[in-house]
């Protein structure tokens, strides 16, 4: 698994983040290190849709914390993870 | 490197820099950074960059320049001047004439005097033309061919570029006649020179093409510059 955009929203779901800690995190669950410019274009993509948003005031070191409808879009997403995942346990189970 | 990737985040859209670059830059400058990481900014910017024009629509007016640039082009091509070339073909009679013969000929058809005889009998450049006699040769010298004749490579090609189909033909038949007589040479018209229907120049699908590329260039330009000059949004 390996969608930024999807990384950047399960680190979130814990708590706002900057960039920076972002990345440790996602490193740490995900055993996946993203570069700078492909966690920037998550973030850009994800602040587009409303996924979300800046945390407090703006500043380089900016935090940026999940919104309703980011969580909404995480959990539809695992979802469908845990269906895949399921389902290809079960036939490896019978294979 | 970090000097490297900081310099990099320059290849973003300047709007995208606006509202992420501080961060970006931050997260590298805190951050321990390994070489593919500049790929990485690199590919990052690339992608920006496509999404910036495609998003604020450049590249629709682009699209509509290049119809412009394609029209224009098409317009220009209604007025451009157009040249037509007259061949002439002469194959030799019995053994192919070797290379000094040919220069030898082409030599004596192309002379001065030879020319001259040309240009005031057929009144190639007009009745008064305003140009010496020395431009007249250069330029007449300019506008003749001659070429090895395929598939045998033993025959010659003679033609002439003129504005206008007729003289092209009557200055390569007149051309093709001096090598025919030539007293060294032994060559016989096989096919004498035609009046040109089409003109070789210009061609059309080329001026279309560069006119439509030259079109989206400017539009291409036109709205990065106009997008510069508003102020910045986030991408």
């Amino acid at each position: 698994m390996s969608d930024p955009a999807l990384l950047i929203l399960a680190s979130l779901a814990e708590g706002d983040k900057h960039g920076y800690a972002m990345m440790d995190d996602i490193e740490r669950f995900a055993g996946v290190r993203l570069g700078p410019g492909t966690l920037y274009g998550a973030i850009t993509r994800l602040e587009e849709n409303g996924y979300i948003r800046p945390a407090g005031a703006r500043n380089r070191r900016q935090p940026y914390s999940i919104t309703a409808a980011g969580r909404a879009e995480l959990s539809e997403r695992l979802a469908s993870l845990g269906r895949v995942l399921r389902t290809g346990a079960a036939r490896l189970k019978r294979a | 490197m970090k000097r490297l990737m900081l310099w990099l985040t320059f290849l973003y859209p300047g709007a995208w820099r606006e509202r992420y670059g501080g961060e970006l830059r931050q997260l590298i400058e805190d951050r321990p950074l390994r070489w593919i990481d500049i790929a990485d900014v690199m590919k990052g910017a690339a992608v920006m960059q496509f999404r910036y024009l495609t998003k604020h629509g450049l590249f629709r007016g682009a699209a509509y320049f290049a119809v412009a640039g394609a029209m224009l082009a098409a317009a220009a091509l209604t007025v451009w001047p157009r040249t037509y070339r007259s061949v002439e073909a002469l194959v030799p009679n019995s053994a192919p004439p070797s290379s000094g013969q040919l220069v030898r000929a082409a030599q004596r058809a192309l002379s001065s005097p030879a020319l001259t005889q040309i240009i005031v009998e057929q009144r190639v450049y007009g009745a008064s033309p305003a140009r010496t006699m020395d431009e007249l040769l250069d330029d007449m010298r300019r506008r003749v061919r001659i070429a090895m004749y395929p598939p045998d490579a033993a025959g010659l090609h003679i033609s002439f570029d003129h504005s206008d189909p007729a003289m092209a033909q009557t200055v390569a038949h007149a051309l093709g006649q001096r090598f025919a007589s030539a007293p060294d040479l032994s060559l016989t018209v096989v096919q004498p020179a035609e009046l040109p229907v089409k003109p070789i120049s210009p061609a059309p699908i080329p001026v279309l093409i560069a006119g439509a590329a030259a079109g989206s260039l400017t539009g291409l330009l036109l709205s990065l510059i106009s997008r510069r000059s508003r102020p910045p949004a986030v991408v």
